[in-house]
């Protein structure tokens, strides 16, 4: 189990309001996946045989969100995807590993990590939530 | 360095957002020589565009891999013999760009309609191009998966082309990397891998007495090895 910085415990909470108020505004669902992609960036850099976390949005969102952040009309997008289909929370990040480590126990690892913190905020406890982990480079 | 998008080959999408054009989604829209330029320069200075993409770090670790094997092709060039083989160092280099792409997810645990854990295709490759490195003298060009990966336990043959350099026994060389790639594939992911196919598609030489370094025309299939340990053997050998 990962340990919560104290930032995290308290986007926990409002993570779970926000989860019960999807639906609401696009603003506040936004605000939302965008602090549990925060997080889960946060957590994934510690997890052993992790050496990078890739953008895993498609390129034209990437594009279109760097070329806004450049401009300052908003933030780069964050490199966890994090969005809310049918009240069902989906969490894709796309990693590379060190090849020093089997791929698949690093991943696997990865994977948990993110799942036990979406248990452990309370986000689990609508819809289960679809984690993917996607190896995007071994070396 | 532009990109000219006439130079684009079939199939390879260009996506146009205004001024932008961008090559390939998984080079984050840089080409080849882009990243060799960037190779070259010692990765400075930081590009984040770079640094940030999967594809990229992909094409950068098989850009060091050529570099370190063509600096012992240059360190017996001396000046009244021919350059290292360009021709070969530019194809090996086009295959570097296609095979960096992501392309099919390929599970490991779960589906990606569920959720679970995947590797990509441009990682595997990564994983293979690595397996060569353990064998002296040998890079490994283009990759190709016979089969579904996408469908897990699914059987998986695998077909390699290598070039060799001069001096190489290319039976007992086709022999290691056949090995040495079920043993980082077995490690890293859960493939079925039923056959490591490895064509020998070209020998370079190194200098020569008469002065010549170029490529030899030799090719060669190496036979297939099984997860049960059968190796065949290539018919050409170079030394």
């Amino acid at each position: 189990m990962i340990d919560s910085t104290e930032a995290d415990s308290a986007a926990a909470g409002s993570i779970a309001a926000s989860l019960a108020e999807i639906g609401g505004t696009r603003d506040g669902s936004t605000a939302m996946t965008d602090s549990v992609a925060v997080a889960v960036e946060r957590l994934l850099r510690e997890v052993p045989g992790v050496t990078a976390i890739y953008p895993s949005a498609p390129l034209p969102a990437l594009v279109v969100g760097t070329v806004l952040a450049t401009h300052s009309v908003a933030q780069a997008p964050p490199l966890v995807t994090v969005s809310v289909s049918g009240g069902q929370l989906r969490v894709t990040a796309l990693i590379g590993v060190d090849a020093a480590v089997p791929a698949q126990a690093t991943g696997r690892d990865a994977h948990d990590r993110i799942a036990d913190y979406l248990a452990s905020t309370g986000v689990a406890a609508a819809p289960t939530a679809r984690v993917t982990v996607r190896i995007g480079m071994v070396g | 360095m532009t990109t000219p998008i006439d130079d684009a080959t079939p199939g390879d999408e260009v996506l146009v957002l205004g001024d932008v054009q961008l090559r390939s989604a998984d080079l984050a829209g840089h080409t080849i020589d882009d990243l060799v330029d960037y190779y070259d320069a010692g990765l400075l200075p930081p590009d984040a565009s770079i640094d940030s993409s999967a594809g990229c770090q992909i094409a950068l670790s098989a850009i060091a891999r050529l570099r370190a094997l063509t600096a012992r092709l240059v360190e017996d060039d001396t000046a009244d013999q021919p350059p290292v083989n360009e021709s070969w160092i530019s194809g090996l280099l086009g295959q570097i760009g296609s095979q960096a792409q992501a392309g099919r997810d390929i599970p490991l645990f779960g589906s990606v309609a569920d959720g679970g854990l995947v590797i990509t295709e441009g990682a595997v490759r990564a994983i293979i191009r690595g397996a060569g490195d353990r064998i002296d003298g040998l890079f490994i060009g283009r990759c190709r998966f016979a089969g579904d990966v996408t469908v897990a336990e699914a059987p998986v043959e695998i077909d390699v082309d290598v070039s060799v350099l001069w001096g190489q026994n290319i039976a007992e060389t086709a022999a290691l990397v056949q090995l040495a790639i079920v043993d980082e594939l077995q490690r890293h992911t859960r493939l079925n891998i039923t056959a490591v196919n490895v064509t020998v598609h070209d020998v370079q030489r190194l200098a020569e007495p008469d002065g010549a370094t170029g490529t030899d025309g030799a090719t060669g299939t190496g036979g297939a090895v099984g997860t049960d340990g059968a190796t065949g053997t290539d018919e050409e050998g170079a030394s």
